[in-house]
């Protein structure tokens, strides 16, 4: 039962190359990202996860092809309009004046207050609501300097959710996280997608968060896109040893398989 | 309601030392007739049997003297606060910035060379402010953009001594008998030399930018976000950011030109706001203008009552503030360095 969906980013032959470096990090993209989505991009440490997040977001510029965002390219809009339409969490959030959760989720309503940020209702509303969903309602009005990394995590989503926009991009969400805050931030925005119709773009670093999470994976190597297609149609043995280098054992469960690391070759 | 207390109980007390400071000085008039005249000035009433001199002194040395120091005060406290969040460096006010010495720089150029032009002081000051914390923020920003909390320290140390030794380049060719004073008195900074004449449009003007810089506090809590994080929110970063920058810089600007270089009041006001109403702007803006008010008042005070003469009152401001710094840095929860 395929819906239809809705093209919410479209990148076509995208080139980035950095003005220090020789080399082009991206070198001709092509992929197209639909409403409801979870997509994971996999690729190897330098291989321009960041970069291609910072491009379709519009924090990078001086790109050569296009990014369509809901249709428009990405360069002739205002960051405003692109905030209503795009979440982004980052790698990393450094705190550094303790305001409370409360005030730091406020923040994802910038591109919906005016200029003097007073809130409405309807905006107390929905940083609540938001930060209900995520479990960082727990912590409401403590200062957000003082939470553990987990913790900052939810806080970061939930902010990301005040944006109420269609796409939300999480940049390596669970690199800083412990086994078990692993599991509840992926399955806090698999669920989320699931029930706002929200669509994920995460970079993940393990290819089994991979098969459990996503429903398709992008895989970037050599700055282009090496597959795109499901989880479990498209990692196998071949790939991890082709992208990473690493000789991985398959190992089957009743769903789907995982993949054990068992030797590096060089 | 726990912040309006602080703030009417604030406020109240801004108000009593203002009156205060119209009291005490080297040349005693009696509280009670103080009184009288405000009243009389102010609503009217009877006027009492004073000397001319009395009147003079309350109303044309220590009145315009007390309405400077209150503007210099929140001004200097609330570009303070505007520039560590704009930085996102709880290190830096527009001393450590440079500002001031920078702007220290356009003033004195302006006294040696273009001593006839009216406003020539007002204007490089500001500009010289401005160069300055360019030069700081350019040479602390690496090529990717990120920007070392420390390394802006250091650059303003930098960029500070840089115009510190142009200013006594300057003080050589400066006329002995009528520049070098005058510039020497800019870089200790003081009140000694404020009529009604130094208030003349700066009276509105920085009330003007403070309000500002009050009124759109919510922007700087996003831009304290950091750059990237505040652009994918939705804010249009280089517009905030030199909004902000311009109207601290012309604050602190037109401070400088009025009063010379007063340290410290733009680095532990902030920080003593943050402490009493929480990090966000919307509060610890306003609380940084009465604070500072307040507290350069009570320096100003301390500086022309100590002694007969009229010690800088950037002396009493550094002796006060140096050590609360030393011992914000050095509490625990305070990890700023990194």
């Amino acid at each position: 039962m395929e819906l239809a969906k809705d093209s919410l980013l479209k990148v076509s032959g995208l080139k980035y190359r950095y003005p220090s470096a020789e080399d082009s990090v991206l070198n001709g993209l092509d992929c197209e990202f639909k409403t409801g989505e979870k997509v994971a991009v996999l690729g190897s440490n330098g291989a321009g996860k960041t970069t291609f997040f910072n491009l379709v977001s519009g924090l990078t510029e001086g790109y050569e092809g296009s990014i369509k965002l809901a249709g428009t390219e990405i360069k002739k809009l205002k960051r405003v309009e692109i905030a209503k339409k795009l979440a982004l969490v980052p790698q990393k959030h450094e705190p550094l004046f303790p305001f409370t959760v409360r005030d730091f989720v406020l923040m994802g309503r910038y591109a919906r207050l005016g200029v003097f940020g007073i809130p409405r209702e309807e905006d107390l509303e929905v940083v609540k609501n938001a930060a209900k969903e995520t479990g960082a309602y727990k912590f409401f009005d403590r200062p957000y300097n003082s939470l553990s990394g987990g913790e900052m995590q939810l806080a970061v989503i939930s902010r990301a959710l005040a944006q109420e926009s269609e796409l939300l991009i999480l940049d390596e969400p669970s690199t800083h996280l412990d086994f078990k805050n692993r599991f509840v931030v992926l399955d806090l925005v698999r669920r989320i997608s699931e029930k706002r119709k929200v669509a994920l773009l995460m970079s993940l670093h393990e290819p089994n968060d991979v098969v459990q999470f996503a429903d398709r994976v992008i895989v970037i190597h050599e700055g282009k896109i090496a597959a795109d297609g499901k989880p479990r149609d498209i990692i196998n043995e071949k790939l991890l040893l082709d992208i990473f280098q690493v000789k991985a054992k398959e190992i089957k469960t009743d769903k789907n398989s995982l993949f054990m690391p068992v030797s590096v070759c060089v | 309601m726990k912040k309006t207390v602080t703030f009417v109980v604030l406020t109240a007390l801004l108000i009593l030392l203002s009156y205060f400071s119209l009291n005490v000085g080297n040349y005693s008039v009696a509280p009670k007739k103080v009184l009288a005249m405000l009243g009389n000035r102010l609503f009217n009433t009877e006027m009492p049997q004073t000397d001319n001199y009395e009147e003079v002194v309350v109303f044309d040395l220590r009145l315009p003297r007390m309405l400077m120091v209150i503007m210099v005060g929140a001004a200097l406290a609330v570009s303070g606060g505007v520039s560590q969040g704009v930085f996102r460096n709880p290190l830096v006010s527009p001393f450590v910035l440079g500002i001031s010495a920078g702007a220290s720089f356009g003033a004195a150029v302006a006294i040696v060379f273009f001593g006839h032009i009216a406003y020539s002081i007002d204007i490089l000051a500001g500009l010289g402010g401005l160069v300055a914390v360019l030069a700081a923020f350019a040479i602390a920003r690496r090529p990717d953009g990120y920007m070392p909390r420390l390394s802006l320290v250091l650059a303003g140390v930098i960029v500070s001594s840089l115009f510190t030794s142009l200013v006594g380049i300057i003080k050589y060719v400066a006329d002995v008998e009528t520049q070098l004073p005058a510039i020497t008195f800019w870089m200790m900074g003081g009140f000694g030399n404020i009529d009604w004449g130094s208030l003349d449009y700066v009276i509105y003007l920085i009330p003007i930018s403070i309000v500002l810089m009050i009124v759109f506090a919510w922007q700087l809590n996003v831009l304290a976000m950091g750059d990237r994080e505040a652009s994918f929110l939705g804010m249009n970063i280089k517009f905030w950011k030199s909004f902000y920058l311009f109207l601290s810089v012309a604050a602190v600007g037109m401070c400088v030109a009025r009063s010379g270089v007063i340290g410290w009041v733009g680095l532990v006001i902030p920080h003593i706001s943050r402490a009493v109403g929480g990090p966000d702007h919307k509060t610890m803006l306003p609380l940084s203008a009465l604070l500072g008010a307040i507290f350069l008042l009570v320096a100003d005070n301390i500086s022309r009552t100590i002694t007969t003469g009229d010690i800088p009152v950037g002396i009493i401001t550094s002796i006060i503030g140096a050590p609360f710094f030393i011992y914000y840095l050095r509490k625990k929860e305070t990890a700023v360095w990194n």
